[in-house]
């Protein structure tokens, strides 16, 4: 561990993020949607260590309110788009042929389209809401990681011992349970990781073009796109205190994909 | 060579094509439409006139029938008109394409300028205070949301430097030096971004290169260290490099949309975004369909510049 | 014959004709030269102009406005896009216009002559006749190049509104006929106050015959009888427009040269104004004028509650529970219009808002007392209400919007603070523009909206702002609004010639809205447009659309710039 500082700052930063997001009501010390907690664009003091917004909201309740979204959402998405991806990329790097020429050309045609149009429309049909955010946001996972996926299984098909378990008469599920499931874990963590940062940051530009997380839910993004970048002079805490959070989560989460990279498979390369 | 562009270039029809049925499925789900919109404040028309108005427009069609008219219009050159300005399609492409694509090739130049150097660096003091220094500076840009720089960009500029670009756009044939202007900050904030994930490839692969045998060869006959690191390991960790700037172009390009929103830059992101926005869906699917077309070809020319870089590569 | 701001309003905003036939034509809208001050002081939030008389006026210079969007488009029949009203409004004129900038009444439109040099309107009100000025041609471009302009134009140009977008203009009429070259009589079906004063409004635009016959539309050639001439457009960047130099008042327009540049995101037009790129833009943060004031304090800053058009609760008031007066006032009862004042418009608002134009109809700002007893913020009143309509437990409700400015955001986050507090659970979803437009204007979304009033024209405050909107067949009628009783009155008040009369019609609506809370009023809010000291003669948000930038844009054509201002 001595060895990896960056590792275990970053891990440990990832792990605040998750601990205030799972006890933020308790650390809260307003809720985080109430009007005229406090007075209206309150400088950062002792009792509004965030200063408060226009509502009189305290900006700190809010951003612990915010770490809980991010995860929600971004976890979630991940989660979805990955079963989503994965289960692509098994089926194509396993069956090969036609199956996988139809399912690359489908991840291809997914890839042709930047992920924030995809999920821009993706809210333009499904319309506004929690749920549908999430939905919106497998458009940034699925298709890296269904091609990881796929490329994962494809390298260890050609693995002796799967060549040797097929030979031996292993079943289908088994081979794939106990041969290749193992080798595409770590790749998949390390595309997890890294893809939360993403999901944070597909949030937030979706909250910018207006189609983000609806109030009362509170979403960094959200609090980034309303009139807090005009206000910027006169109240400066409305931007710096979300933008931090979310730059300091992706930035943890991005080295910790690194040095799981660099743990794992050292040389694993892509996104 | 030529005959693998060729047909990796034909592969890539019906890639087009599924695309372009997928967006037109989408689109077509979408709830409201442009004929709403058009009369949006003063809707003192009867039912019967909108839908006089959708049949001209011929939106009132079978999905399919729909769909096949545009692809034998595409076929013919011919994208349609924009259901809101009646503008040719096309024409609106063509006008917008060169500002998105002006501002991709200065972010991925810039991005290079950054990463490439800090990827050196990083992978040959592999570990060391400065590795560190120049990751968390380059990872930085991938970090923030570029809305939020660009405003914390042109606040500190505007109000204490007392200077901002230009943020009326004009054509680089125009006026070279005042387009460069304008985008030089935008470009500046998507190069940070791209920077990143470009210096993150370059630093592993150069690790992995400097481990390599010619790397201890070419160190043991004694030639300078900045000879060993830039003419031997930098070459032959190229590839991979390049792989990344074909795979960012994807998301180059979905970060265009929003910065182009806030330096008022009118790209092919914004029209699309507008597009969606405004139920233009003739606009939409002729955006789709470039955009598509743009990234595979970015592919195709990182997959063709392998075999420029490393002959060793067999195209059959 | 300067009528005083009062005997106005008391002729033109209740019947909306009658102060109109003792107009005359006059030469430039500054006529109360030589004080210190432009008037109306109140719409001013920093740096009231200092007053002018006509030799004051510099010719040449240029000046350039922000907009958000692009126009889709040049037809101003088929489409109302105030993107698209705002590029054609320095090129199109029209029979009559409201008085323009900073010497006109911004609570009402005071109509005067512009391509119609004078007007009969007969006793029953029903016959109008135009007659128009003479040597005014079009534009020198072709197909149309120089010719005069016609009252077959006028024929032309109303006729085709019909079915399109801009039907609401021709709708009330029976026939238009062209008398001679320089006359139309135009008969009217029934006596709609609204016809006359909206032919004054920035919909109105004459339009040239042979752009039609050539192109089909007019979605693509810009030809106007108007000061300016459209030179070059590039989209969703720029239009630049420059003098129109055979204008027919050869002392107009006063500037060289106009251009509007296309800024969507807020934030950048603030650095853009900072940077002097562009001279004149609009705002709703106090915060952000604030900044500017500080770094530029000679700026600007007016500011206006627009009197009508203001945001409101919207019910489903044709199903459950909505069609409860009784949940409708206790939803009104919790809400804390003074404290959403301050917090959401820095206190710079006004408690109330209005959907019927009061301001204009009574030349003031209503009482509170006119809002009677369902307006007062009263927690338990409101819950009491609601347990004797039988939701003593609350119940859940969807409320829409879409966020014309970033306030409504905020509107939508106290609406459900407030709420949350009498036990009604409010899911608040914001739409997009295309969804927006579809559920609202027909009346589809599922309980709730932060709705607004959209008048057909709306020039005529208080007819058309209550006509089509209010009644239970009205075209306009979103909320499903239908009380018989109501629709007598909307009946009596358009026929009422007597303008007293007509008045007391009006004060009656507005107290059934106020007692049945058939729109629950939130607090109003403010809009500022701001601009560089040395651009003279503009003027920020009216009444109701009387021609600023982004609305119309067409008084650029009395604008002028004072170049002695510019250098510090």
């Amino acid at each position: 561990m001595r060895r990896n500082p960056v590792g275990v700052i970053s891990a440990l930063l990832v792990l605040a993020v998750i601990l205030i997001a799972i006890f933020g009501n308790v650390l809260a010390p307003f809720d985080p949607a109430r009007v005229a907690a406090g007075p209206r664009l309150s400088h950062p003091s002792v009792r509004y260590p965030f200063g408060t917004d226009q509502l009189g909201r305290d900006l700190l309740s809010r951003v612990i309110a915010g770490a809980r979204a991010a995860l929600f959402l971004g976890c979630t998405s991940i989660l979805a788009g990955t079963v989503v991806g994965a289960v692509i990329g098994l089926v194509a790097g396993w069956f090969e042929g036609w199956v996988d020429e139809v399912l690359s050309r489908f991840i291809d045609a997914l890839m042709a389209v930047p992920a924030l149009v995809l999920a821009l429309a993706l809210v333009a049909v499904l319309g506004p809401g929690f749920d549908k955010i999430i939905l919106a946001l497998t458009a940034f996972s699925i298709p890296t990681v269904a091609r990881t996926v796929r490329g994962t299984v494809l390298s260890a098909k050609q693995d002796l011992y799967v060549e040797v378990a097929g030979a031996l008469g292993s079943t289908t599920s088994r081979i794939l349970l106990r041969h290749i499931l193992p080798n595409i874990a770590a790749p998949l963590i390390v595309v997890m990781t890294v893809q939360l940062g993403t999901a944070i940051l597909g949030e937030a530009a979706l909250s910018f073009l207006g189609l983000g997380v609806q109030p009362p839910a509170v979403s960094w993004g959200q609090m980034l796109s309303g009139p807090a970048r005009r206000m910027m002079e006169q109240a400066p805490w409305l931007v710096i205190f979300p933008t931090l959070a979310i730059s300091v989560t992706v930035l943890a989460l991005n080295f910790l994909g690194d040095v799981l990279r660099d743990i794992w498979d050292p040389k694993l390369r892509g996104e | 060579m030529l005959q693998y562009a060729a047909r990796r270039a034909l592969a890539s029809i019906p890639l087009l094509l599924l695309v372009s049925l997928l967006a037109f499925s989408v689109i077509r789900l979408i709830p409201g439409d442009a004929v709403m919109l058009m009369l949006t404040e003063i809707g003192n028309i009867s039912p019967d006139k909108l839908d006089r108005i959708r049949a001209e427009l011929g939106v009132d069609r079978p999905f399919l029938e729909q769909f096949l008219i545009w692809v034998a219009g595409v076929i013919h050159g011919d994208l349609g008109r924009s259901i809101w300005t009646g503008r040719p399609v096309g024409a609106e492409i063509l006008r917008t394409l060169p500002v998105t694509l002006e501002l991709a090739v200065l972010s991925i130049a810039i991005s290079l300028l950054v990463a490439i150097p800090i990827g050196i660096v990083s992978a040959v003091w592999r570990n060391s205070a400065l590795d560190y220094a120049s990751r968390l500076f380059a990872m930085v840009g991938l970090s923030v949301p570029e809305f939020a720089l660009a405003t914390v960009a042109l606040l500190v500029l505007s109000l204490y430097v007392g200077w901002v670009p230009s943020l009326v756009y004009v054509p680089l044939w125009e006026v070279p030096g005042r387009n460069l202007g304008t985008l030089a900050v935008p470009s500046l904030i998507l190069g940070f971004a791209l920077a990143a994930v470009t210096m993150r490839m370059t630093r592993s692969a150069m690790l992995e290169v400097l481990r390599e045998d010619y790397i201890r060869t070419a160190r043991s006959k004694g030639l300078p260290e900045v000879t060993v690191v830039v003419r031997h390991a930098l070459k032959n960790a190229l590839n991979p490099i390049i792989t990344i700037i074909g795979i960012q172009a994807r998301r180059l390009i979905g970060s265009t949309v929003v910065i182009e929103t806030i330096f008022a830059l009118p790209g092919i992101g914004r029209l699309t975004v507008d597009a969606l926005l405004n139920r233009d869906f003739t606009q939409l699917q002729g955006c789709i369909l470039v955009i598509a077309l743009a990234v595979v070809l970015m592919n195709l020319l990182v997959d063709l510049s392998y075999a420029w870089l490393d002959p060793r590569i067999d195209y059959r | 014959m300067p009528l005083s701001r009062r005997d106005f309003v008391k002729t033109t905003a209740t019947t909306g004709v009658g102060a109109a036939i003792g107009l005359r034509p006059r030469k430039a809208d500054a006529q109360a030269g030589g004080k210190s001050s432009v008037p109306y002081p109140q719409a001013y939030y920093a740096n009231q102009p200092g007053g002018w008389t006509e030799k004051d006026i510099k010719k040449g210079g240029s000046l350039t406005v922000a907009f958000r969007g692009d126009p889709p488009h040049y037809d101003p029949a088929l489409t109302t896009s105030y993107y698209m009203l705002g590029a054609v409004g320095p090129v199109y004129d029209r029979l009559i216009r409201p008085k323009w900038g900073s010497y006109a009444n911004p609570n009402t439109p005071e109509l005067v002559p512009d391509l119609a040099e004078r007007w009969e309107i007969s006793p029953d009100r029903l016959v109008y006749t135009f007659h128009l000025r003479r040597g005014v041609r079009w534009q020198k471009l072709p197909p149309v190049n120089g010719r005069e302009f016609v009252a077959d134009d006028v024929k032309f140009t109303l006729e085709r509104c019909k079915g399109k977008a801009l039907d609401f203009l021709v709708s009330p009429t029976k026939s238009i006929d062209v008398l001679d070259k320089y006359t139309v009589r135009i008969t009217l079906k029934d006596r709609s106050p609204g016809f006359f004063p909206n032919l004054g409004s920035c919909y109105a635009l004459m339009t040239p015959r042979e752009v039609v016959e050539r192109d089909g539309d007019l979605k693509k050639t810009l030809i106007g009888t108007g000061a300016f001439i459209l030179k070059e457009h590039v989209p969703k960047t720029s239009l630049t427009y420059e003098r129109n130099p055979d204008f027919r008042d050869p002392g107009q327009p006063y500037l060289d040269r106009f251009r509007i540049v296309i800024m969507p995101d807020d934030a950048t037009q603030i650095a853009a104004f900072r940077a002097g790129e562009i001279e004149y833009f609009d705002s709703n943060e106090l915060e952000a004028i604030q900044g500017i004031l500080a770094s530029h304090p000679r700026t600007v800053v007016h500011q206006f509650h627009i009197p009508a058009a203001s945001f409101h609760i919207a019910f489903r008031l044709d199903q459950k529970p909505f069609n409860d007066a009784r949940v409708r006032r206790a939803i009104s009862m919790a809400i804390n219009r003074e404290e959403m004042n301050k917090l959401v418009y820095a206190g710079q608002g006004r408690p109330y808002s209005i959907s019927i134009p009061w301001p204009a109809a009574f030349d003031n700002w209503p009482a509170e007392s006119a809002y009677g007893p369902y307006y007062r913020y009263d927690l338990n009143r409101a819950r009491a209400l609601l347990q004797e309509a039988g939701y003593g437990q609350g119940f859940k409700a969807k409320l829409v919007y879409f966020a014309y400015g970033d306030d409504r955001i905020l509107e939508c986050e106290m609406i459900q603070n407030y709420l949350g507090a009498i036990g009604i659970q409010v899911e608040v979803a914001r739409l997009d523009y295309g969804v927006w437009i579809d559920q609202y204007l027909n009346g589809k979304y599922e309980a709730m909206a932060l709705g607004f009033t959209v008048p057909a024209g709306g020039m005529e405050l208080g007819h058309d702002w209550t006509y089509d909107l209010m009644r239970c067949k009205g075209a306009k009628n979103s909320w499903h609004l239908c009380d018989p009783d109501l629709d007598k009155l909307l009946e009596a008040q358009r026929d009422e010639i007597d303008p007293a009369k007509r008045k007391a019609l009006i004060r009656r609506i507005w107290d059934m809205e106020a007692q049945n809370v058939y729109r629950a009023y939130i607090a109003q809010e403010v809009r500022y447009n701001i601009w560089h000291p040395w651009v003279k003669n503009t003027i920020g948000w009216t009444g109701y659309r009387f021609d600023q930038f982004t609305y119309g844009s067409s008084h650029v054509r009395t604008v002028w710039i004072d170049p002695g201002l510019k250098r510090r």
